[in-house]
């Protein structure tokens, strides 16, 4: 195959990028990689919005080179999660405000999306190891972030990891090597810091992150 | 310590499959939306630069069909001068020069505009160029005449200006009567101001390069003259201090030309002049 048949399925009529069926096919993944980045529902929501309106703003400047249009999607999601962990206060362009911008946003509908919302946030919630674990995941560079969260937390394989992030196998298994080890420093780290305030117990030797 | 209790701990956390059905429907309105209108405006950008495109073809087509016509035909069928090319006509003498020479309308000493047009004009209608007077015998040549500029243009006044190389011909009106000497029609190459308000006291040496006789054309009734400008024209002979130059470099340096009447010795002069024009 061509290197530039690559996603030819996204294409339009004239060769440019098909903003609506990338949004069909990617929503989902960019929704969830982001959420696992972030555990915060609404942000997440915003952020892959903003995505897919980054990339309808860009499109008649994206050129099809080869390269998986995935690994441009997952490059702006990744730039705006660090931007919101950076600063916290940062809000990507919510999805109401475009909506309103737009002019079609009924009041009746606002209500239906902010319940869903709080519906998963609560979901989300539920499960305390993810909250353990992504307070860990999200002080990693942004290398090691993206491949363990998709590796373990999306349950991607290392060849999907490769084709979506546009890099070789070798270079995901190297970086999420390297992401498990700086994992695990920073986990002993806070837990000799409990240890040694009398806040744990220890109970094995070999614990890990696991600190409850 | 060992890696597989990390991994372990990372696969607890996973959160299964998680969708926002109500917000991914609407994201997408949003995005459809932001696209057609997008589109459209695109759709509407493109009609525009097609006629912006169409717009400037058609304008290069005509400027270059105007460039041809003129370059195929680069002698106009007629271009009026006398007096509504918007140049000063002037009167001169040979009393600047100490003749005692004496023309009407009065010549301009001080840089002022003194000519008047006379009525009637050719076919009793409108004005006609006139001067009269009589030209004094103390010089060695006493002369009068008069004068127009025909170039260059001044955009300021809306005077024109007319390039006379692209002619072939001038033809003009004339009637009136020279009693003694010669009456001559002169081109002159001189430089003169481009001032609308130049005079022949305000002009530098005329260099009167061809000349043509017309004696013959002033009688009491008008006569319609008709000379060619390449063939009818002769160079100055009484040009002395002038270099021979082609007729074709002075009518493209043609700054002005006169009805001049010399050697007239004191005959009295009274000349009109309507429908000067060049073809």
């Amino acid at each position: 195959m061509d290197k530039l048949d690559v996603d030819k399925q996204f294409r339009d009529d004239e060769g440019k990028i098909d903003v609506l069926k990338l949004y069909d096919a990617y929503y989902d993944c960019i929704f969830r990689y982001v959420l696992n980045r972030t555990g915060d529902v609404e942000v997440a929501r915003d952020i892959s919005a903003d995505v897919f309106f980054k990339v309808h703003r860009s499109r008649w400047k994206f050129m099809f080179t080869g390269a998986p249009v995935t690994a441009w999607l997952y490059r702006i999601a990744g730039n705006e999660v660090i931007t919101w962990q950076r600063k916290k206060k940062y809000r990507p362009v919510a999805l109401e405000r475009e909506l309103q911008r737009l002019d079609i946003l009924p009041l009746s509908l606002r209500g239906d999306l902010r319940e869903e919302i709080n519906d998963v946030q609560a979901k989300v919630n539920r499960n305390t190891a993810f909250h353990k674990v992504n307070k860990y995941v999200e002080k990693l560079p942004n290398k090691y972030q993206e491949v363990i969260v998709l590796r373990y937390l999306e349950e991607k394989s290392i060849k999907e990891i490769a084709t979506l992030l546009g890099k070789k196998e070798g270079t995901i298994k190297s970086l999420i090597s390297r992401g498990i080890s700086h994992l695990r420093r920073s986990t002993r780290t806070e837990k000799d810091f409990f240890l040694q305030n009398g806040l744990l117990v220890e109970a094995s030797p070999n614990e890990g992150v696991n600190l409850t | 310590m060992s890696i597989e209790p990390t991994k372990l701990e990372l696969q607890a956390a996973r959160l299964g499959e998680i969708e926002l059905t109500k917000n991914r429907e609407t994201l997408r309105l949003a995005l459809e939306t932001a696209t057609e209108t997008c589109t459209r405006r695109q759709k509407r950008k493109r009609v525009v630069r097609a006629i912006f495109s169409m717009g400037v073809t058609l304008g290069f087509v005509l400027g270059i069909a105007c460039v041809w016509m003129l370059q195929s035909h680069p002698r106009p069928a007629v271009v009026q001068v006398a007096t509504n090319l918007g140049r000063v006509w002037c009167t001169y003498s040979d009393a600047s020069t100490g003749g005692n020479s004496v023309v009407w309308p009065p010549e301009s000493t001080e840089g002022q505009n003194n000519f008047v047009k006379s009525a009637p004009g050719y076919g009793d209608k409108g004005y006609a160029i006139r001067f009269k007077g009589t030209a004094g015998e103390r010089s060695k040549e006493g002369f009068i005449g008069v004068s127009t500029l025909l170039g260059p243009p001044c955009p300021s006044s809306g005077c024109t200006g007319v390039n006379i190389q692209k002619f072939s011909k001038i033809r003009f009106k004339m009637k009136g009567a020279v009693s003694d000497g010669e009456l001559v029609l002169l081109i002159s190459d001189a430089t003169v101001s481009d001032s609308e308000t130049s005079t022949a006291a305000t002009l530098p040496q005329s260099v009167d390069a061809y000349e043509a006789q017309i004696t013959d054309f002033v009688t009491d009734d008008w006569q319609t003259v008709t000379l060619d400008l390449r063939n009818d024209f002769q160079f100055a002979k009484s040009n002395n201090t002038n270099k021979h130059r082609k007729v074709e470099a002075v009518l493209a340096a043609a700054k002005n030309i006169k009805w001049h009447v010399r050697n007239a010795k004191g005959a009295d002069v009274d000349v009109w002049i309507d429908e000067l024009e060049f073809f």
